[in-house]
């Protein structure tokens, strides 16, 4: 299965606000897709499927790892960013 | 009929409500990375510490200063609706009211903690605020507040938002809020992803790290950060919108509602009309609250693909769940879901404790709804809030079907005049739902019935 065959498909992004394209959600602005992805396509298309053709088992993990809190994610920014500054 | 319910300025509710103070089971602290809680001094470098004060505090009412007040009278009261056109459309018994959010500045309910945070951030010396935003609700808002406060914002706006919503990004500009895409080179986060990916489209994620990291490395020390949703204070600000409604209702003498809606995202506006009703629940009033959301991912009404169940420290996830051979629909969600989700805590704990019973709905569904209400009421709605406008016209036909003269109120969040895409996808034929077959919805739960169940703090009242 060619990694672009679901591209064009579009739908609304309810973190962005707007509609995007499933290649944004694959490939998103980061190395990994969207962490949404599975959430988001479930409905569509055998995401499943599409996600473990295209993806190690590794990256898999990796993508469904659950977020942190947010006053924890924000402190862990915080922490990033002091980090970032004494480099 | 009176369509329109106004109250005078001098009426405004004066203090905000928070739900903190009267939830049987106290929310959880977050926990940092070394599994002690954050205190409020580990985020003092992006909040003020009388924002602070509000995210953690236990008080049920917090005084809203007069000069916020000010601020909010260009809009506020907002006007309760009778939606009586509606009513007559679907012939029901139901009397609909809702609130107008859309008449802000901005045109949502943003404002309403934009404000507040602005302000309190001026008390505290502060010159300038960050903030992050995908399609720039939050971000205009913001840049709203920040222009009638006198405060500088800086919005790092994701790059694909930035390229497809050049109008939003011009109601910052025009509010005098500088509009950065991101990953920008502005900070060392923006510069390492485009030195990786020099042609990204951004995330919400990066965004997030540039304006924590432009916040926190101003050396004046006079920046902070800036968010709209999730948070507990984000939610006080909002909850004059439900006490409003409930002075509104007094006027016309409705004594008694019936349904409470509101579609959520974060949780912000959805938690500002139905806190002050949660509390009349939680006193005992027979009120069903109903936060409603797509079925296409689902925060409330299903469980995350990714994982199910927390150990019984409810920290960590039990196992992802494609690695149990799962079908790909996510399972219906328990309670212990509900906190991987990016929701308001407030408003997963409210749930946890059986206050709220969230709705899914599809989204032809909801264009369907909003098409009804732009051709009825008039106002053309976001597509979020054609969410609650939909769950709305279910319970309203559910009265007809009941015979019951139900009294249904909902929020309406915001208009959707920058969001008209989506309507014309739908009326293009172009949108189309996906149920999911019944048996793989069965096979779904079957797989998670001899998993452990999470440890859920809840009274067990409701």
């Amino acid at each position: 299965m060619s990694i672009d065959k679901h591209d064009k498909r579009v739908m609304r992004c309810r973190m962005l606000g707007h509609e995007v394209s499933f290649g944004y959600c694959r490939q998103g602005g980061t190395e990994l897709p969207c962490r949404k992805i599975f959430d988001c396509w479930f409905e569509t298309f055998d995401i499943k499927d599409f996600m473990q053709q295209n993806y190690t088992e590794e990256q898999i993990q990796q993508i469904l790892s659950p977020p942190t809190p947010k006053l924890t994610s924000l402190y862990e920014l915080i922490q990033q960013a002091r980090k970032n500054a004494e480099t | 009929m009176t369509v329109k319910v106004l109250l005078d300025e001098k009426d405004i509710p004066r203090q905000w409500y928070n739900l903190a103070a009267d939830l049987p089971t106290p929310l959880q602290p977050p926990l940092g990375p070394d599994g002690k809680p954050v205190t409020p001094d580990m985020l003092a470098p992006v909040f003020p510490m009388n924002l602070i004060e509000q995210e953690v505090s236990q008080e049920r009412w917090i005084d809203i200063p007069e000069e916020i007040l000010d601020i909010l009278y260009r809009w506020r009261p907002s006007p309760l609706y009778r939606a009586k056109y509606l009513e007559e459309a679907l012939d029901t018994p139901a009397r609909i009211y809702y609130k107008n959010e859309g008449v802000s500045p901005p045109g949502s309910h943003k404002p309403n903690t934009a404000v507040a945070q602005a302000w309190y951030n001026k008390q505290f010396g502060i010159e300038r605020l960050t903030t992050e935003t995908g399609a720039g609700q939050w971000g205009s808002a913001l840049s709203f507040a920040c222009a009638v406060i006198g405060l500088e914002c800086k919005v790092f706006m994701v790059r694909i938002s930035f390229d497809q919503k050049p109008f939003r990004r011009l109601m910052m500009e025009t509010w005098g809020g500088k509009c950065v895409p991101s990953p920008s080179p502005e900070t060392k986060a923006g510069q390492a992803i485009l030195e990786k990916m020099p042609d990204t489209p951004g995330s919400l994620g990066i965004a997030i790290s540039e304006a924590i990291e432009a916040a926190v490395t101003d050396q004046s020390g006079k920046t902070r950060y800036s968010l709209g949703s999730v948070l507990n204070h984000v939610m006080l600000h909002q909850s004059i919108i439900g006490l409003e409604a409930k002075k509104q209702l007094a006027k016309i003498g409705e004594d008694k509602v019936d349904v409470v809606i509101g579609c959520a995202g974060g949780g912000s506006n959805f938690a500002g009309l139905a806190f002050p009703f949660v509390s009349d629940k939680i006193a005992g009033a027979d009120i069903s609250i109903i936060p409603t959301e797509p079925t296409s991912c689902p925060t409330l009404t299903r469980a995350p693909f990714s994982y199910d169940h927390g150990d019984t420290a409810c920290m960590t996830p039990l196992l992802p769940m494609h690695s149990l051979g799962h079908t790909f629909v996510p399972p219906p969600i328990h309670a212990g879901g509900l906190r991987y989700h990016g929701m308001a805590p407030l408003v997963s704990q409210a749930i946890v404790e059986g206050l709220m019973e969230p709705m899914a709905l599809h989204q032809v569904e909801c264009y369907k709804a909003a098409l009804l209400w732009a051709r009825t009421e008039g106002f053309i709605s976001a597509p979020e809030t054609s969410h609650a406008i939909a769950a709305t016209i279910r319970e309203a036909k559910k009265a007809k079907e009941e015979g019951k003269e139900k009294v249904i109120v909902f929020n309406w969040s915001g208009h959707g005049l920058m969001d008209l895409t989506g309507y014309q996808a739908f009326l293009e034929g172009k949108l189309h739902d996906y149920p999911l077959p019944e048996e793989d919805l069965q096979q779904s739960i079957g797989v998670m019935k001899d998993l452990p169940k999470p440890s859920t703090a809840k009274s067990g009242k409701w």
